[in-house]
């Protein structure tokens, strides 16, 4: 499963298309494929051997698909072994032919259950409070608006960020700014600026945002403290004093 | 009955998927072993970076090993329109000399930076062999940082070869020449024609080159060089051929003399000559060119002074070895001691010992002068001579277990011996007729070992053919066991000459990633749309342009006359890693621009024609990348339309 594994720690897109893999190079007429999901690669079982359809493959959201093109010569003498009357026999020989099947090809993979609901982790709190996700986990906002972060903040924002966001309520490449503070938490923003790959992997508003603009926000290398005057300048800009 | 025979085959099924799987790879281990030795998964990274030098493309290739990827070609002394290397304006003044600005040369050497005798992946030093240059790329970007012209010189192959510090970086030329350029018979080669071997000293904390001294050797060929370690580490030792001192069909006259020399210079003594302010200063005009990460330019001084010392003045500096048959290659082993000469044409492989040498020099065994340079006895300096290695021996590489590696380029085979003992251990095949060979830090105090990489001069039938003209080749040794295995042919690009590898960990995570926006300190930066603009200045139009995922801004321009000079000055305003933009506009006589991330470059094109004309992102950057284009409008030179631009509703006039 190498090669699954090898994708597993990557930043796979929202929509990643099914991984091919196959056992072993040995048993190349055979191949097994495997749906992921967002989370990496799903676990796979052997419960399900689909052996005479040609091409058969799930697509539902977490289950096994399977794809078999057995050589034309083992694949009659299973049609014979169907009625072969000798159905222990012959049961216990397709449980021990899976068996070494699956041994021998999969040995580094282990089937997982599906897992009990886990607690909400202090990530999938902040997410679920509307924070995003990230390093900030809260922001302290001051009135009145301190006027040198205000500066600093357009200053970065005339850099890095007007090229795509202008500050009416206007979509360019991506939103318009005009009341963002009133509509997101602080903290998702800063998150939004500072963890953008993140954001769009794991928050669900952040991929809304993505299906609307199509074009990901990238990653500016924007420091904390310098989002944090990027904010500033954002509470300004929706008319706070 | 029938069923007896179904359960039989389909216990003998069982049987076959058991035996299949229990003997997987087993059939063809050794494809198999090797395969997998070479074997690198999609998605990982190799293990080692490996510098190699790309002949006569002018550039540096980097590959992985032991995969073989080509991950990289670093432009150095070639143009190279894939990035705009030699075509920016930026660019441009890197390849500058006192001969005019050059598109090309011929790349043969690379050394990577060390620290006491050990690689410290600052960075690589590469030399130009037609016009004599030295270039210096920043191992943390892969760019060319540096490039210094060597005046005096004939050509610059013995180079870029490093003392243990990196205190200086050497440059022989390969052909002696008149000095001061003078116009004098060829035939007065014995009389007039000198050669000069250049010590280019390298400040240790900003790697800016500087042309130290030239040592004024008799006229010869000067061919490879190597510096000591250890207890030679004040030494740096040249081979020469050509001592008859021909001038012509050197392929019968050079090779005359049963031995020519391996030349041994006291760098340290020399350097003392020069602080106590000895030697002969003069007056020659060398380019000096050097890349700032700051302003992303390259700019040209030029240099003018050359101290030249000459060792028949100034004593004690210099001997001369002999050593059988035109030698090539003179590599020093990782202890210091030992030095390794291999004569092109020589049935053995002589090696030097370096104590034995010093012993040499003190007791004053002479065998007599060279054009007024002592020769030290060939039996009191020899360590011994390796019997029967092969034929054609060119260069030695060195493992950490006391080993040495011989390339041989008439055999076609790479010869294992051991430096003390002298024996041969082992040969392979290479495929076909070797010239340089690697092992990763095969030069240095420690090699990693490991590996031994072969550079073929000749591949004809090991990959598909491709017409007249054939890829290059290397090939990948396992060198862990006592015999070398070959695991991996691979394709190179330009012809590769020398070589060396760098553990992955030395360098990849110091990588840069961007340059920073803040930091930018270009003449004609846009730091956000917001200062973007177009000028004018006589006919000169610069424009000031910023590139972000997916706009050009501005992305319409008018009140261009024709006969203007357009400078288009574009910054990436991405700050996030492998986002480069590109430009070019139809019609550029130049190449394109790439940019990098905070980066801004600049294309040159003049409006020679009327019209409205089409510029675009020549890198794909995004899914809105074909939308990522934009028109100037070229009016004639005495019209009235005013110059306005903008991107979106936002036009400027």
């Amino acid at each position: 499963m190498k090669s699954g594994q090898a994708l597993e720690g990557r930043n796979l897109p929202a929509t990643h298309p099914l991984t091919f893999d196959s056992f072993s190079p040995d048993f190349h007429h055979i191949f097994f494929c495997f749906k992921t999901s967002r989370a990496g690669f799903d676990s796979f079982s052997l419960a399900f051997f689909v052996f005479p359809m040609a091409r058969r493959a799930y697509d539902s959201d977490h289950k096994l698909a399977v794809m078999c093109r057995p050589k034309l010569a083992v694949f009659k003498l299973f049609i014979q072994l169907k009625f072969c009357c000798m159905k222990a026999c012959y049961a216990a020989l397709y449980v021990l032919l899976l068996f070494t099947l699956a041994a021998c090809g999969g040995s580094d993979a282990t089937a997982e259950g599906e897992s009990a609901p886990a607690p909400q982790t202090p990530e999938e709190k902040m997410l679920a409070e509307g924070k995003g996700i990230g390093e900030i986990k809260f922001v302290e906002l001051k009135t009145p608006l301190e006027a040198e972060r205000i500066d600093r903040g357009k200053a970065i924002y005339d850099m890095k960020c007007a090229a795509c966001h202008k500050l009416d309520d206007k979509k360019f490449v991506g939103p318009g700014w005009q009341d963002v503070t009133k509509t997101r938490k602080p903290e998702w923003i800063m998150n939004m600026i500072t963890n953008v790959d993140v954001m769009l992997e794991r928050d669900e508003e952040a991929q809304k945002l993505l299906q609307l603009c199509l074009t990901r926000m990238p990653n500016q290398n924007v420091s904390i403290g310098d989002a944090r005057d990027v904010l500033e300048f954002m509470r300004s800009n929706d008319g706070e004093e | 009955m029938k069923k007896i025979l179904l359960f039989t085959g389909a216990l003998l099924l069982v049987v076959a998927a058991l035996y299949q799987c229990k003997t997987k790879g087993a059939a063809t281990a050794s494809a198999t072993d090797a395969a997998e030795k070479a074997y690198v998964a999609p998605g990982t990274y190799d293990e080692f970076y490996n510098f190699v030098s790309g002949g006569f493309n002018g550039n540096i290739s980097v590959y992985g090993l032991p995969s073989g990827r080509l991950l990289r070609i670093i432009p150095a002394f070639s143009v190279f329109p894939e990035n705009g290397y030699g075509y920016s304006e930026e660019t441009k003044a890197m390849l500058n000399t006192s001969y005019g600005w050059l598109p090309w040369d011929d790349q043969h050497h690379i050394s990577i930076s060390e620290t006491d005798g050990l690689q410290d992946a600052r960075w690589l030093f590469g030399n130009a062999n037609n016009t004599p240059r030295i270039a210096r790329v920043d191992l943390s970007t892969f760019r060319t940082v540096e490039i210094l012209e060597i005046p005096n010189a004939g050509g610059n192959h013995s180079s870029p070869f490093i003392t243990e510090n990196t205190e200086y970086v050497v440059a022989g030329t390969r052909f002696s020449i008149p000095m001061e350029e003078k116009d004098v018979a060829i035939d007065s080669y014995k009389e007039n024609f000198k050669g000069t071997l250049s010590f280019v000293s390298v400040d240790p904390q900003s790697g800016r080159m500087k042309l130290a001294f030239q040592v004024l050797m008799p006229g010869m060929d000067f061919d490879l060089a190597r510096g000591g370690r250890g207890p030679s580490k004040d030494w740096m030792f040249f081979s020469c051929y050509n001592s008859e001192q021909a001038n012509t069909l050197l392929e019968v006259n050079a090779s005359q003399n049963d031995k020519d020399f391996i030349t041994a210079i006291n760098w340290r003594k020399a350097e003392e000559y020069m602080k106590a302010g000895k030697g002969r200063r003069s007056t020659s005009r060398y380019a000096h060119n050097t890349y700032s990460e700051e302003t992303h330019s390259a700019t040209t001084t030029w240099e003018t002074e050359v101290l030249t010392l000459d060792p028949t003045e100034l004593k004690d500096f210099v001997y001369l070895m002999p050593c059988p048959k035109s030698p090539h290659g003179c590599d020093v082993d990782p202890t210091g001691k030992y030095i390794a000469a291999s004569g092109k044409l020589a049935a053995v492989i002589p090696v030097f010992s370096f104590d034995k040498m010093l012993k040499a020099i003190e007791d004053r065994a002479f065998d007599g002068e060279y054009n007024g340079l002592p020769v030290l006895k060939y039996d009191a300096v020899l360590h011994g001579e390796v019997q029967k290695p092969g034929l054609g021996p060119l260069h030695t590489e060195f493992d950490a277990n006391g080993n040495a590696y011989t390339s041989m380029f008439v055999s076609s085979e790479i010869v294992k011996w051991n430096v003390e003992s002298l024996e041969v251990l082992d040969r392979v095949p290479t495929y076909y007729s070797i010239g340089h060979l690697c092992v990763p830090g095969g030069d240095t105090k420690k090699p990693w070992g490991k590996y031994v990489i072969a550079y073929n001069k000749i591949t004809k039938d090991r990959f598909l053919p491709t017409g007249p003209e054939l890829t290059q080749s290397a090939q990948l040794y396992d060198i862990s066991g006592d015999k070398m295995k070959l695991i991996l042919d691979f394709p190179t690009i330009g012809e590769p000459h020398y070589a060396n590898a760098v553990p992955a960990d030395m360098i990849k995570d110091k990588s840069v990633k961007i340059y920073k926006l803040e930091e930018n300190q270009h003449p004609y930066v846009a730091k956000g749309e917001k200062e973007t603009k177009v000028t004018r200045q006589g006919n000169q139009v610069h424009v000031y342009m910023t590139a972000i995922r997916s706009h050009l801004t501005p992305d319409n321009i008018e009140g261009v006359k024709l006969g203007d000079d357009v400078y288009f000055h574009v910054t990436n305003l991405e700050q996030d890693w492998d986002i480069p933009h590109g430009f070019t506009i139809r019609g550029s006589k130049t190449s394109e621009i790439l940019v990098m991330p905070g980066e801004t470059q600049t294309l040159y094109w003049k409006a020679e024609q009327l019209g409205v004309v089409p510029f675009y992102c020549t890198d794909f950057c995004s899914a809105l990348h074909q939308e990522m284009q934009g028109y100037i409008r070229v009016s004639p030179a005495g019209s009235n339309v005013p110059l306005k631009y903008g991107t979106g509703d936002d036009m400027v006039q």
